[in-house]
Formats: C-alpha cells, structure tokens, sequence
C-alpha cells in the first residue's frame, strides 16, 4: 500500500516535474503573453479548479475535502471577479490563445478521471490533483504570467493571487496528509 | 459717597472677566479623570496576502483588537480553544472587533494555514 503510495506521489511529482501539465510555459513556448491573453489564461486557470470543486462537492462523502471544495470554489469565483473586472476597467478582451485552449483540453481529460472515481478513491485523486494543480499554476503565474504581464493593475492582481494559491497549496498538502491516515 | 461708588464699580468690572473665565474652565477639570479612566489602547490586525499582520499582538486585558479583511477573499478569525472567539465571515473591506480578555492563538477556519496570536501583557 505504501509502495502505491510512492508511486502515485511520485509520478505526479515525475508529471509537474516533466512539464506533462499543460502549463502556460509549455504551452506558450517561450512567446510572450500579451495582456488580453494573460487575462484569459487567468479566467480559464481559476475556472478550471472551479469545476473540479464543483465535481467534489457532488461526489465526495468526506466533509474535510467537502469543505476545501467549497473554499476552492468561493476563492477561485472571487479571482475571477477581480479580473473580469480590471478587464473591464482596462477595456481589454481576454483573447483566447494556445495555453487557455491547452488547459482546458487537459482539464477535461481531468474531469473525465475524476468522475470515472467514487469514494475514497474519488477523494484521493482530487485532493492529489489539487495539489499538482496549484504546484504548476503558482509556478506558471510567477514564472510566466507575472513577467509577461505589462498593465501595472494586472501584474498587482497577479502577484496579490499567488499568497492565496499558495495558502490553497498547502491546504490542499494538509487534507492529502489527513487522507493517509 | 459717589466715588467709594465709582471705585466698586470699576473693581467689579475687572473681577468679572476673571470669575467668568474660571467658570468656564471648571469642565476642563472635570474631563480629566475621564482621560486616565479610558487607559485601554485599540490595536488592528490587517490580514492582507493570505496574513494576519501583525502575526503576534501584545495587548492589556480590556484592550481592543480589530480585524480588517484587506485580502482578495472571505476569512475568519477563530480562536484554538473552543468558546474563546469566532468572528463571523468576514468579506473584503469588512472588519471585526474583539475585547481581549486572555492569550489565544488564532487562525482562519476557511484558510488553516493562516494563523495569528494575541499575547497578554
């Protein structure tokens, strides 16, 4: 069981590590994101973990990842507010491009995983998502999003967003933790 | 006669500026045992960037310690120790208010990562 354990841990380690997620950096390859596209990449990350969320909510039995879904899914919709709302201040259209349409292609194929899942099973792949998920878009924000990002109000937004998926980061870490038990 | 008149007149007339403008100031006397009365001090505690700012407060049993949601999301601030506090959600831009009464450690219940403490005299 253990040895499974390593395993699962590792190759998500092996996938984040190999770039196998779809990460604004892969996708893009090394071309710069303008502004409309960042906010689109933006909406469609935070969009992305919302209907994971939404997906635990209606699955899961275990009141612990119940209740991280629900903040998962109130934080996220609340970036996506944020955004949506310089965009509009800024009169940019988020412009779908490579990266938000490489995301969201690998999103279904997570969703699909996740609702082929049911109980314990089902909780440990989506808090193990959770974490490889936030580990590749705070890596993706800072690395990507925040030095391409040229309007001053979307580069504040971006930065004041990476504490928060960090903090998401290491609940979602203590919920794994709980779920080895 | 006219004159001992005359010499009262003149010495009432200067008194008075001074009787009045002593009445006036007796309140000011009295105000000022209500300054060394109202000794408790109020403190905030900013959470901004997924933090309580400060992290540790030193506070006097009495005083007064607000919250103030500077963040992007809704927090709480739920004491360790049962029955101790729990705020209410607090949404951005809102705040919360507690008279310490005893030393606690503190964090969101949403966010559990983020923690804070108040530490008495």
């Amino acid at each position: 069981m253990k040895i499974k354990k390593i395993i699962t841990a590792s190759a998500i380690c092996f996938a984040v590590s190999a770039g196998l997620f779809p990460t604004a950096a892969n996708a893009q390859k090394n071309q710069k994101l303008t502004d409309p596209e960042i906010a689109s990449v933006a909406v469609t990350a935070n969009q992305i973990d919302i209907d994971y969320a939404k997906i635990a909510i209606k699955k899961s039995k275990n009141q612990q990842v119940i209740d991280f879904a629900k903040t998962m899914e109130k934080d996220h919709g609340a970036v996506i507010d944020e955004a949506v709302a310089l965009v509009k201040k800024l009169g940019v259209t988020p412009k779908d491009n490579a990266t938000s349409k490489s995301l969201n292609a690998q999103a279904a194929k997570t969703r699909k995983m996740l609702n082929s899942k049911s109980g314990k099973a089902f909780d440990k792949a989506y808090v193990d998502n959770e974490v490889a998920y936030h580990t590749a878009v705070i890596g993706d924000v800072e690395n990507v999003l925040i030095p391409d990002a040229t309007n001053k109000e979307l580069h504040d937004l971006l930065v004041s967003a990476v504490p928060l998926f960090k903090a998401h980061l290491e609940h979602a870490k203590m919920v794994q933790k709980s779920l080895e038990k | 006669m006219k004159k001992s008149l005359a010499v009262l007149g003149i010495v009432i007339f200067l008194l008075f500026p001074i009787l009045f403008l002593g009445s006036c100031s007796s309140p000011n006397k009295k105000s000022q045992p209500d300054q060394t009365e109202n000794l408790h001090k109020v403190d905030t505690v900013t959470i901004q960037l997924m933090k309580f700012t400060p992290g540790e407060l030193t506070v006097n049993p009495g005083d007064t310690v607000i919250w103030i949601n500077k963040g992007l999301v809704s927090h709480t601030v739920k004491s360790y120790q049962d029955n101790k506090f729990y705020s209410d959600t607090l949404n951005p831009g809102k705040t919360w208010t507690l008279v310490v009464k005893d030393s606690a450690a503190y964090y969101c219940s949403i966010h559990p990562t983020m923690q804070g403490k108040l530490v008495l005299k």
